[in-house]
């Protein structure tokens, strides 16, 4: 069981992400934005975060950039979530430091390996 | 009238305006008890629903079975709630979890409801069986949508073009871009749609570009060239590279951005040329381009235009040789353009503020 943090503007995909990750056996924190995700990320200290990168306030490329910079956040593996799916995008996303980038429509299932693997090697 | 008179209706016109004050504040807190008991109330029914949706979608074998004989015997206005939901889940979802929800509202009949719905002479029922049709995205209903291309009003017409875009036939894109010549307000929408359509719409968009070029150029093609670029399509090259001869200065900047999205090196043989063109957003296109395509088979050229007539190339040269590396960057360095100048202290700011 791992501690995750979602962070995505729209409600139903946070609740579809919430249901199916709990339904693995994860304790998951939902939030609506970027900052609250750096904030719950201080607070909660998660396995793994999930970002959408489209989000009021600040973007999940900034939350994830400003993870990377904070040394108490080393190696907290970062799953981006979003509709962006140009190659350009992805390469954004990499930059800013994620591990693995999943493009929005999603599979629920593939959403669950995949944080599966990433948590398998990061821990 | 005496005193007695006068304080008696006195006393009832108080008495009236009292019992008339408890009666509204009495309505008001009985008004606002019935509408939060029936928030209330709504929100357990979607969170009901939700629940079901979420066990369908994702849930175990039994999960699943129970949530769909739960969604097969809902009635009435219940299904209304659970349909309207399905549908919202559609366009967030793929893989299994999509292919159920698409399942269980095929058995109920969802396809008939859309199209009668489609047919409504209510624009906001019309919409809704467009939007439902595309997201069901059943082939059959191709020509009926195209024919609501041609609706009287735009968000119909809009949420057909995104239908469109769903259902990913190829057939669609001749439509879409003769709608896209009447209605400008629809070029994002058009993008977006023949995008979804994905790869598979790649032959088709070059076939009409071609006939296009060839006969003049009838139709608004900026969508058609932008898509191809956003698809990375190596194989349209040749035809964009035609494009940017164009006397439309807004199609051959459109090809000269595809090109440089593509990023495909026998690009630039035509976007050098199209760096000596007469219109200006057309030059800085190109040199856009010939900096997003990565190569330095073009510097002198770029380094040549730095210092042109219009500002809007130059500060796009600049740019493109701040990308190419540092062979280009010292290209840059030694020149005394202004723009030259502008770019290098512009990036030093970008560089410090990361």
């Amino acid at each position: 069981m791992a501690r995750i943090v979602i962070a995505d503007d729209d409600a139903d995909i946070r609740e579809l992400v919430v249901f199916k990750l709990r339904h693995g056996g994860h304790d998951v924190v939902p939030v609506g934005d970027g900052a609250a995700a750096v904030e719950a990320c201080t607070t909660e200290k998660p396995d793994l975060v999930i970002l959408d990168v489209m989000m009021p306030g600040m973007s999940g490329l900034d939350a994830a950039r400003a993870l990377r910079q904070d040394s108490a956040m080393d190696g907290l593996p970062i799953i981006m979530l979003t509709a962006r799916a140009q190659e350009s995008d992805i390469e954004q996303g990499f930059e800013a430091g994620a591990d693995d980038y999943i493009v929005k429509p999603f599979s629920p299932r593939e959403l669950a390996s995949r944080v599966s693997a990433v948590l398998a090697r990061t821990r | 009238m005496g005193d007695d008179a006068f304080l008696r209706v006195s006393w009832f016109l108080l008495v009236g305006f009292a019992v008339l004050s408890v009666l509204c504040f009495i309505t008001l807190v009985l008004t606002r008890a019935t509408k939060d008991r029936l928030e209330k109330r709504r929100a357990v029914r979607a969170a009901t629903i939700r629940g079901h949706v979420f066990d369908l979608v994702m849930g175990e074998d039994a999960e699943v079975a129970s949530a769909q004989s739960w969604l097969g015997a809902t009635r009435g206005s219940r299904w209304n709630h659970v349909e309207q939901q399905l549908f919202a889940m559609l366009p967030k979802l793929k893989g299994d979890g999509r292919a159920v929800i698409i399942g269980v509202l095929l058995a109920r009949g969802a396809e008939q409801h859309a199209v009668g719905l489609s047919r409504s002479r209510s624009a906001v029922r019309r919409c809704r069986g467009t939007y439902r049709l595309g997201m069901l995205g059943l082939g059959a209903h191709f020509e009926l949508i195209v024919r609501l291309l041609a609706d009287r009003k735009f968000l119909v017409r809009r949420v057909a073009v995104r239908a469109l875009g769903n259902l990913g036939d190829p057939r669609a894109v001749r439509p879409l871009l003769v709608l896209g010549q009447h209605d400008n307000r629809l070029a994002r929408d058009l993008v977006f749609a023949l995008g979804r359509m994905g790869g598979g719409v790649a032959p088709e968009l070059r076939r009409v570009l071609a006939e296009e070029i060839d006969s003049g150029e009838h139709l608004h093609l900026d969508p058609a060239a932008a898509v191809l670029g956003l698809l990375g399509d190596t194989d349209s090259v040749e035809i964009l590279a035609a494009g940017l001869r164009s006397e439309n200065p807004s199609f051959a900047g459109a090809c000269a951005e595809a090109l440089g999205r593509i990023g495909s090196p026998e690009a630039i043989p035509a976007l050098v040329e199209a760096l000596l063109d007469f219109r200006p957003n057309v030059r800085a296109a190109a040199a856009h381009a010939l900096g997003a395509v990565g190569s330095s088979a073009a510097l002198s050229n770029l380094i040549d235009v730095v210092d042109e007539e219009e500002p809007q190339v130059s500060r796009q040269a600049a740019q493109a040789l701040l990308d190419l590396g540092p062979a280009a960057r010292e290209l840059l360095e030694r020149s005394e353009s202004a723009y030259a100048v502008e770019a290098l202290a512009l990036d030093k700011i970008r560089v410090g503020r990361r």
